[in-house]
């Protein structure tokens, strides 16, 4: 396991740098003091030659540049849209950054709606700058999202835990249940599909940001068995519950005006 | 000087108990402080700072009047990275639950693990310890109860920081008549408790992540 650091920790990393050749800072969390790395939040050291990063639990949402995120629409302000993105401060988006857009083509996007989308510029002196499309002029899935389903709020560390390739939530999910699902980094979940498979689907992943991999198996299958029915959700002493059953069958047969003697 | 550094300070927390952005029950031998921490957000445009985070420290007692939180105040405007969100405002509130002696010092360790736990960039991570001073033999008690500080003579809080795991002197705050001798006395005393408290939030955060799968 990587090394756990607190803030104003010096981080050793173990790769060692070619002449010329600095660390490159992934995301968050680490400052250069003297010319050393040293941790300026709390979480697991990680380094891949020389990207260092620290991976943190968070609930609130930090903008990275490249972060892909889904926001929902708040203001129209002239020919650009305020979006927000659950940050401090709200992402601006221009109609123009949308596929295929042009001045006579715009997007129909209305207050209320929500948006899959990268953020391209981030300066702590301005509003974030979303964008949904990238480098190239190529939407790549991003765009608006259809107006139905349900978003849920989890913490951003959890969405980063759902989009890794061997996460086993999702692949249990996807066994189970036909849905369609959005996920972005700065902590929103979207899912679309049949009222009942988004009631249970909502209630797994809220749940399973709070198990570990090695559970996720069992968890998921006996919370699959007690919404479909198959085992009581509170365990019940079924012999009571017959004996109070028969009680009340024959008090009610005994009232029945309809039986004649 | 004699140091009393028999009994070890017992510490609790627990996280995500209400609907703020962090919140945390932290109780410290006997004492119980509740710390929530809104933010960082947006703040309207009287309120803001241009090239600084605003930070707000509020510290309630048990019967719901707020005191004086000035240590509270400097020591989180020290401790976070201001200069990384301007504009935006930081709500801290502070409310004790009960005291049983070493309440400032309570408190401030509470404010420290909870913006551990907000994920805010720091620049400087803070450790408090309060001490107290005998008169009758000059024994030095290190987070003293609410019966000994009331028959001490002398106290005083030393917040402590730690770079690269090395304890450094950063505050220190007494009340009582002192002498020189008494602040060697009592910064030695305090070290090994502010060990431990750094300890406590080292445990508690890499739990913290490792529940959430986090690693």
């Amino acid at each position: 396991m990587s090394e756990f650091v607190l803030p104003g920790d010096r981080l050793i990393p173990t790769a060692a740098l070619k002449q010329n050749e600095k660390y490159k800072i992934c995301a968050r969390g680490i400052i250069m003091r003297d010319e050393e790395p040293h941790a300026s939040l709390p979480g697991f050291f990680h380094e891949n030659k020389e990207k260092i990063w620290i991976n943190t639990f968070s609930q609130k949402y930090f903008p990275q540049t490249a972060d892909k995120v889904i926001g929902i629409v708040t203001q129209k302000i002239g020919d650009f849209w305020k979006v927000d993105i659950s940050g401090i401060e709200k992402a601006e988006i221009d109609f123009m950054s949308f596929e295929n857009a042009t001045k006579r083509n715009r997007p129909d996007v209305r207050i209320g709606d929500l948006l899959y989308g990268n953020i391209k510029v981030i300066n702590k002196h301005l509003s974030p700058v979303m964008s949904c499309v990238n480098d190239l002029g190529k939407a790549r899935g991003q765009g608006l999202i259809p107006r139905a389903g349900t978003i849920i709020s989890v913490s951003c560390s959890y969405t980063r835990r759902l989009l890794q390739p061997n996460c086993k939530i999702l692949i249990f999910i996807e066994k189970s249940f036909a849905i369609e699902t959005t996920i972005g980094v700065n902590g929103r979940v979207w899912i679309n599909g049949s009222y009942d498979d988004i009631k249970i689907v909502r209630s797994i992943i809220q749940r399973f940001e709070k198990v570990i991999d090695a559970d996720i198996e069992k968890v998921f299958y006996e919370m699959i068995a007690v919404a479909r029915g198959e085992v009581p959700s509170i365990p019940a002493d079924t012999e009571m519950k017959q004996e109070v059953k028969a009680e009340i069958k024959d008090e009610i047969e005994d009232d029945d005006p309809m039986n004649t003697i | 000087m004699e140091i009393d550094d028999s009994s070890s300070t017992v510490f609790t927390s627990r996280f995500s108990y209400s609907d703020s952005d962090t919140s945390l029950h932290y109780i410290q031998n006997e004492t119980e402080v509740l710390c929530c921490i809104n933010g960082p957000g947006e703040l309207p445009m009287s309120k803001r700072i241009n090239d600084r985070l605003a930070v707000s420290v509020v510290y309630y007692l048990e019967n719901g009047a707020s005191t004086s939180s000035n240590e509270l105040q400097e020591f989180a405007n020290l401790m976070i990275d201001r200069s990384s969100h301007p504009r935006a405002g930081l709500s801290i509130n502070v409310i004790q639950m009960r005291d049983n002696g070493s309440r400032i010092s309570s408190a401030l360790n509470s404010v420290s693990l909870a913006l551990l736990d907000s994920a805010i960039s720091f620049d400087v991570l803070f450790a408090a310890v309060e001490v107290a001073l005998l008169s009758d033999n000059n024994l030095i008690v290190v987070n003293p109860s609410k019966d000994v500080e009331e028959k001490a003579v002398a106290t005083a809080l030393i917040v402590f920081s730690s770079v690269a795991k090395e304890l450094k002197v950063c505050g220190f705050r007494s009340t009582g008549i002192i002498t020189p001798d008494f602040y060697c006395g009592a910064v030695d005393a305090a070290k090994s408790s502010a060990n431990e408290v750094f300890e406590y939030f080292r445990k508690t955060m890499k739990e913290r992540l490792s529940n959430t799968s986090t690693f």
